[in-house]
């Protein structure tokens, strides 16, 4: 009891209390605009948690999760479709490698330009964040598939679907599931730049008003709220990383 | 026979085939390529130039941005902000990397820092650094030195972690004092780990610049893209666009081979 009270409770109060002071003491004698004292964050989350705090949390995860699943039903198409394809890959791999190098809110401007600002330019640009990321992940998955696995079921008499569906998709589903979990957590990033150039609703906006009219308790709860979702998302994907992989997992 | 052989490798699953062979390694991508090109090129012909300018007309715009030295004069802006904030986050990240490698007691310190932040995205904190900083470089090196002090310092920790205490034994009983083990083993070890946490943390800084370029700034890609949006130049903003490819594609191969060179018989098997 004693060592996990020095091993662990000691340190983690230490570095809290001393950023907690920090802060009080850059508030009291910077300026409160530039480190809001910790009752204006309370009173900002207060009147945020009552108000549309939610609201806007719930449309950009909406925007993200619209995106997420058109771009990673795609890229597993197309991953797939690459891995199994030689063709495929040596036609495609260079240009998805490219696509995959640009970041995603560069393509805000042609986005705005296409579909106007709102629903439909955020949530291309959240397909553009994943589709690539997934379509590499996965074709990698396919093609570092275990020959020897692959000639067992051969052997054992299966065809190629079952070869597919037993062996393939399996041993290619983890790849698929790290490359979804590195791409969520560009949709979140993406998410928030595009909210601030391209919407008015959303997380992102939130924080783009919050800035302007320097309400910086406000952007405290709006990057706490925007923390604890991301860490949520990614513990979604983990276990689900871990519960899908079963004997072929790999975790990264 | 040559030429069916090619043909049963294009097309035969790739699980099937014998070999890692890799057949057209540069028809292939060339061709992929062109075939994208022309569908643009067809799709332009239905749009106005605000919208979707033409291949050529991008290309054209290219070379004018490239003598008019606008184009070189926003990449350098850019690349020297991620060049500034990326040292002084290294600097800063390796030296903690290494102590919460080593210390316990201090990664637990860490930790509370480290475990709330690494899921704040960078481009988030780009309110608070446009108001404790302004909107000049300074707010942009901390939004970078934000990106590239969590990834290299995680990495470099797991680095220190995954020295093998067999190589440290080996060397000692081989007589080698302390400065020797650090010299010999645990910097090699964690070399390859800290570089890994640099080309991802300099790949995130790539796509945050941008959009605090987009944000705020009157230089750089992100602008050059942003001010193109005033008056439709969406040629223009292609231009900038395929120039982030680029140099987001050197960027990744220098610091791979880099990798590979400090790296050498020390490179983890999934590395590289």
């Amino acid at each position: 009891m004693k060592r996990i009270l020095l091993d662990r409770v000691l340190p983690y109060t230490l570095t809290v209390v001393l950023l907690l002071s920090l802060w009080e003491m850059g508030s009291r004698m910077i300026n409160p605009l530039f480190f809001p004292p910790l009752e204006t964050v309370g009173e900002s989350f207060v009147r945020m948690a009552t108000g549309d705090l939610w609201a806007q949390v719930l449309v950009s995860l909406l925007r993200i999760w619209t995106g997420f699943l058109l771009g990673s039903m795609l890229g597993v198409l197309v991953g797939i479709l690459m891995g199994g394809l030689p063709l495929a890959r040596g036609m495609l791999y260079s240009v998805v490698e490219f696509f995959r190098f640009i970041p995603p809110i560069a393509m805000i401007v042609l986005a705005v330009s296409w579909f106007g600002t709102g629903d439909v330019a955020t949530i291309f640009l959240i397909v553009f964040a994943t589709v690539f990321i997934v379509t590499i992940n996965t074709e990698d998955g396919v093609y570092h598939v275990t020959r020897n696995r692959v000639r067992a079921a051969e052997s054992l008499g299966a065809n190629t679907g079952q070869v597919f569906r037993l062996v393939i998709f399996p041993s290619t589903l983890p790849h698929a599931l790290t490359g979804m979990r590195v791409a969520m957590g560009n949709a979140f990033s993406t998410i928030i730049a595009a909210e601030m150039i391209a919407a008015d609703f959303g997380l992102g906006f939130m924080l783009q008003q919050a800035r302007v009219f320097l309400k910086t308790g406000d952007i405290f709860v709006g990057l706490v709220a925007l923390g604890l979702l991301g860490f949520a998302t990614d513990r979604i994907f983990r276990i689900l990383i871990d519960r899908c992989g079963g004997e072929y997992a790999r975790v990264a | 026979m040559a030429a069916t052989r090619a043909f049963d490798l294009l097309l035969a699953p790739s699980w099937q085939a014998s070999e890692m062979e890799r057949p057209g390694a540069v028809v292939l991508p060339v061709t992929g390529a062109a075939i994208l090109i022309a569908i643009w090129g067809f799709a332009s012909l239905h749009y106005d130039v605000t919208i979707l300018p033409s291949p050529g007309q991008a290309l054209e715009e290219g070379i004018d941005l490239l003598a008019g030295g606008e184009l070189i004069f926003h990449a350098l802006a850019s690349l020297q902000r991620l060049l500034i904030g990326f040292l002084i986050g290294c600097a800063i990240a390796v030296p903690i990397g290494f102590g919460m490698g080593l210390s316990p007691f201090f990664r637990r310190m860490m930790e509370p820092i480290t475990e709330f932040f690494r899921y704040i995205p960078a481009i988030a904190m780009v309110v608070f650094a446009l108001i404790w900083f302004g909107i000049g470089e300074a707010s942009k090196v901390f939004l970078i030195f934000y990106n590239t002090f969590f990834s290299v310092a995680l990495a470099t920790e797991a680095g220190v972690k995954h020295i093998s205490q067999v190589r440290i034994d080996a060397v000692r009983s081989l007589g080698a004092n302390r400065r020797q083990v650090l010299q010999f083993v645990v910097v090699p070890s964690v070399v390859p780990y800290a570089i890994q946490g640099m080309r991802m943390g300099m790949g995130r800084a790539f796509a945050t610049i941008v959009s605090a370029e987009i944000l705020a700034a009157n230089s750089g890609l992100g602008f050059l893209i942003f001010s193109s949006r005033e008056f439709s130049r969406m040629d223009t903003v292609i231009v900038a666009i395929a120039v982030l490819g680029v140099l987001g594609i050197v960027i990744d191969r220098l610091f791979r081979r880099m990798t590979r060179m400090v790296g050498g018989n020390y490179l983890p098997s999934e590395m590289g």
